[in-house]
């Protein structure tokens, strides 16, 4: 029986040239042995064909997934494929967790097969020469191995589509290792108050909440690989807590990867649920304005009256009152004056104070489009801007003693605030008292400009300009209605002992500056910033005594060699002075204060203790006064007590991204803020920048079973 | 609480900590300061180069990865560049002792003479207390320091993840661009960049 023998052995052997066709010999480098496999035997013109690149590790070595966690690398597959064939992307089946130590990554043991679907040519051509260059990282506990082969497979032309038998089994097993969507659930993720995120799925009535399930991020740069991930169940909704990776690049706007439930937790025998949210703004407390959606009238109107009420409040600022009894002089003096020019003064000003707003709400906007984590006060944060304010507030209280004249043009903007007649003095006194005002963050001030940096760059615009307006707005009254002038005082000698009087509110805010210079950059850097000031006042002294028109000229030269070399040191004392840093790290909070951290928040919560954290800096004078005035009180630490509460202060005298982060989560762009947070995981109980002893006792009566002092 | 005590208490919580994990550093927090045995042998703690920019490259030296840039001379070029330039440059080995690139001192010392390895110093963590607590995931994984004491940038050496040296010159480094940035008083355009490379081998449990 020769001839079926060999016509057995003939078929076999056709059977091997037709399986050589569709997948060519595999390749081992290192630890893979990598082979192309398509799942169709041949491919019918136009019909779209899957091919595959299967992997093979040897025991105890690993390959990667897309998102290859804290460390590794995805294997990546490069396509030849003829005129008129297109490559679609890999068709990731659901990943392991592979920790090692303290480093969690997402990959392969075992084999793998990555399939991709191909596009072939309408036109029919001959066989299909296919080509795929796959580099991979195989790793081992112990070492990583960069590896790659160049792979090839010829897929004739058939007629209609046929599985290819031999892989079919292959194929279908990775096909049930794939994400699907699951249209029973509803999947949504939100940015929480400490930055972690909370994805949730909601069932359709009926659905049981799956138990031990482990999210898969697609994009390692939005959560922590590593880090547990924490279960909660709320009004029928399953929620994980994730951990914001460090990596992030900006604020990340989607939340997608495959969230697993084992044993078919999703239902329908669904295990790995494809989820792709979008990230919403969380509000705690306070409504924080939607971002994005188009942003109601109502709200707005109600933003841009808060705008310019908090504006008209600035100028009662301790603050901005200095420059105010500046103006104040400077209408008296110019009482006398032309009325329309006074007119045309009050608006110039105006002109200042918006030029100025609209400046700080570009570079504002300018820095958020950079991603960069700033916020309303922060001049006052830098050190060498405070200890600069310091030196320009000297000469101007030295200027207003008699001193020196000041000189137009020498210290320009400052000299022209007393300069009744410039109209350019008008403007520059606009941008002075912006500038200063910018550390009272107002009670209203909090929520309108954390409003305008949630808002599109347009309405952002138009709160600042309604914020700038309200502050401008007094001095535009009486400019406008100048017969109300005759409620001041009339011009006379008195003016100028009142001029060098309002030398010392100038002189007491240099005080205060000192102060936050000195918690910004401890003894010594305040020890250099007094240095500046008295080498500053020997130049402006020697030049007030010297410099004078009834001097001779080689005299006023020396004069002003002497100011120009003492004013340079001065800014090199006020410049190395800044660059110092107290000698503590953490600010010190004395007696029942700690410092804040959002570790230290999680884990007094957690031991069951309701904590209030007050939000405060250095330079914030409503939160010193906050602070004296309520929160120190005898009967508010009592209640404290008695409630148990562990208190935490979150000092952002210097820039911390972390507080400013927790801030924006609130809707705030600037302290002070007070939170009560209960035991547990829920809302905070109490949001408030401005908080009374009411407020507080009121809200500590709401805690859940008070926790008796231990 | 002064920054020494604060380390100490923070490698504490580590060691008994019952999940040792990673710790939770960003850009713009203060840097915790360390103390480690270096090359030498000897005691060396971060707060000595206080006042100046400060680069830690974590590294194994048999990792593929750290071999790209090593085997390039890509890496010793960056570390002659900026240490010249007054940057202090810290090479920081987290292997644990018996996991792949453990080094001893000798042997660091020998390895970095064979790479002409030119760092400020190489530093050795072998109870990874030090890359646990930066969150050293990866090497290389790239942290510099300012003058303030501040992180100004934490992540991946360059924008191309591979272990390829052909992609170096097409890759943007970061760590590059943060030091040319830093050391022209500009601020940093990126400050974080995803880590890549092989697994810290810190110690199993």
């Amino acid at each position: 029986m020769h001839l079926p023998k060999l016509a057995r052995a003939l078929f076999g052997l056709a059977g091997l040239l037709c399986a050589s066709l569709s997948h060519a010999a595999p390749v081992r480098d290192g630890h893979v042995v990598a082979e192309l496999v398509a799942r169709e035997s041949a491919y019918v013109p136009g019909q779209p064909v899957t091919l595959g690149v299967h992997l093979t590790m040897d025991p105890h070595w690993h390959t990667y997934w897309r998102n290859s966690g804290d460390s590794g690398l995805a294997t990546t597959i490069k396509w030849t494929l003829p005129k008129g064939f297109e490559a679609g992307p890999i068709a990731w089946p659901t990943p392991a967790r592979l920790p090692l130590s303290t480093i969690m990554n997402y990959g392969y043991e075992g084999d793998v097969l990555l399939a991709s679907p191909i596009r072939t040519a309408a036109v029919a051509g001959d066989k299909a020469q296919i080509k795929a260059r796959v580099d991979w990282l195989v790793c081992s506990a112990e070492e990583c191995i960069p590896g790659g082969a160049d792979l090839a497979l010829t897929l004739p032309v058939g007629q209609a589509v046929a599985m290819d038998q031999a892989q079919a089994a292959l194929f279908a097993k990775a096909g049930a290792q794939l994400p699907q969507s699951a249209p029973k659930w509803q999947f949504t993720s939100q940015r929480l108050g400490d930055g972690s995120y909370r994805l949730s799925a909601r069932p359709a009535a009926g659905q049981a909440l799956p138990k031990d399930t482990y999210f898969f991020a697609d994009d390692a740069g939005v959560t922590q690989s590593g880090a547990p991930q924490t279960a909660t169940v709320e009004n029928g909704a399953l929620s994980v807590t994730l951990k914001p990776s460090q990596y992030a690049q900006g604020t990340p706007g989607a939340l997608n990867g495959v969230w697993v439930a084992p044993g078919g937790g999703w239902g329908d025998g669904l295990s790995a649920a494809q989820v792709t949210t979008r990230i919403g703004a969380k509000a705690a407390g306070q409504i924080l304005p939607p971002v994005a959606s188009g942003t109601d009238l109502a709200t707005l109107g109600g933003m841009l009256l808060t705008a310019f009420v908090g504006g008209m409040i600035l100028n009662l600022m301790p603050c901005v009152f200095p420059v105010l009894s500046l103006k104040i002089m400077g209408f008296v003096q110019s009482a006398g004056d032309d009325r329309r020019k006074i007119a045309l003064h009050g608006w110039i000003y105006v002109l200042g104070v918006l030029t100025s707003f609209w400046v700080l709400a570009g570079t504002l906007m300018g820095l958020r489009a950079a991603g960069a984590q700033l916020a309303w006060g922060f001049q006052l944060q830098s050190p060498i801007i405070v200890v600069l304010l310091c030196l320009l507030l000297l000469a101007l209280a030295f200027s207003l003693l008699g001193i020196f004249e000041m000189g137009a043009g020498l210290v320009g903007a400052a000299g022209r605030v007393r300069n009744k007649g410039g109209v350019s003095g008008s403007f520059m006194s606009g941008v002075l008292a912006t500038v200063l005002a910018t550390p009272c963050t107002a009670p209203f001030m909090g929520t309108a400009l954390a409003f305008a940096l949630t808002q599109s760059t347009f309405i952002g615009f138009v709160v600042f300009t309604a914020l700038a307006l309200g502050m401008a707005s007094p001095y535009l009254v009486l400019s406008l209605r100048p017969q109300w002038l005759a409620f001041l005082p009339k011009p006379g000698a008195w003016m100028d002992t009142l001029k060098q009087a309002m030398a010392f509110p100038l002189l007491g805010t240099i005080i205060w500056l000192l102060w936050v210079f000195g918690q910004q950059t401890g003894m010594n850097g305040l020890l250099q910033a007094m240095i500046a000031m008295l080498l500053l006042s020997i130049g402006l002294w020697t030049w007030g005594r010297w410099g004078t028109m009834f001097q001779e000229a080689p005299v006023r030269r020396r004069a002003l060699g002497v100011l120009l070399a003492s004013g340079a040191a001065a800014l090199w004392f006020a410049y190395a002075g800044s660059l110092l840093l107290p000698p503590a790290a953490a600010s010190d909070t004395s007696g029942e204060w700690q410092a804040y951290t959002p570790e230290k928040l999680a884990q007094m919560r957690s031991e069951g203790k309701p904590v209030f954290v007050d939000f405060s800096a250095a330079w914030c004078a409503t939160c010193i006064v906050n602070k004296q005035m309520v929160l120190s009180k005898p009967d508010v630490t009592r209640a404290f007590r008695e409630h148990g509460v562990v208190l935490m202060e979150a000092d952002w005298t210097r820039r911390d991204a972390i507080i400013t982060k927790i801030l924006a989560a609130h809707g705030r762009s600037g302290v002070p803020l007070h939170i009560l947070y209960a035991p547990g995981e829920g809302e905070p109980l109490l949001v408030r920048d401005l908080v009374s002893k009411e407020e507080i006792v009121s809200a500590l009566a709401r805690l859940p079973a008070a926790s008796p002092k231990a | 609480m002064n920054r020494k005590s604060l380390s100490v208490v923070l490698s504490f919580t580590l060691v008994a900590g019952p999940v040792a994990a990673l710790a939770d550093v960003h850009v713009g927090d203060v840097a915790p300061n360390f103390t480690l045995t270096d090359m030498h042998g000897k005691e060396v703690s971060l707060d000595r180069f206080k006042g100046k920019f400060i680069v830690l490259e974590w590294t194994n030296p048999e990792c593929p990865f750290v071999r790209k840039h090593y085997g390039s001379n890509h890496m010793q070029g960056l570390q002659r560049t900026y240490t010249k330039r007054g940057v202090t440059w810290l090479s920081i080995n987290s292997g644990a002792p018996g996991r792949e690139g453990y080094r001893t001192p000798e042997a660091a010392l020998a390895t970095a003479a064979l790479q002409k390895a030119a760092p400020t110093d190489v530093l050795l963590d072998p109870k990874g207390t030090v890359g646990h607590m930066y969150g050293a995931t990866t090497t290389p994984h790239m942290f510099l320091i300012g003058r303030d004491g501040k992180l100004l940038y934490m992540g991946g050496i360059d924008s191309i993840p591979t272990n390829r040296v052909e992609d170096l010159p097409m890759a943007k480094n970061y760590i590059a661009a943060a030091l040319d940035e830093a050391l022209a008083g500009k601020p940093i355009t990126t400050k974080a960049a995803m880590p890549y490379g092989c697994s810290v081998k810190y110690a199993l449990k």
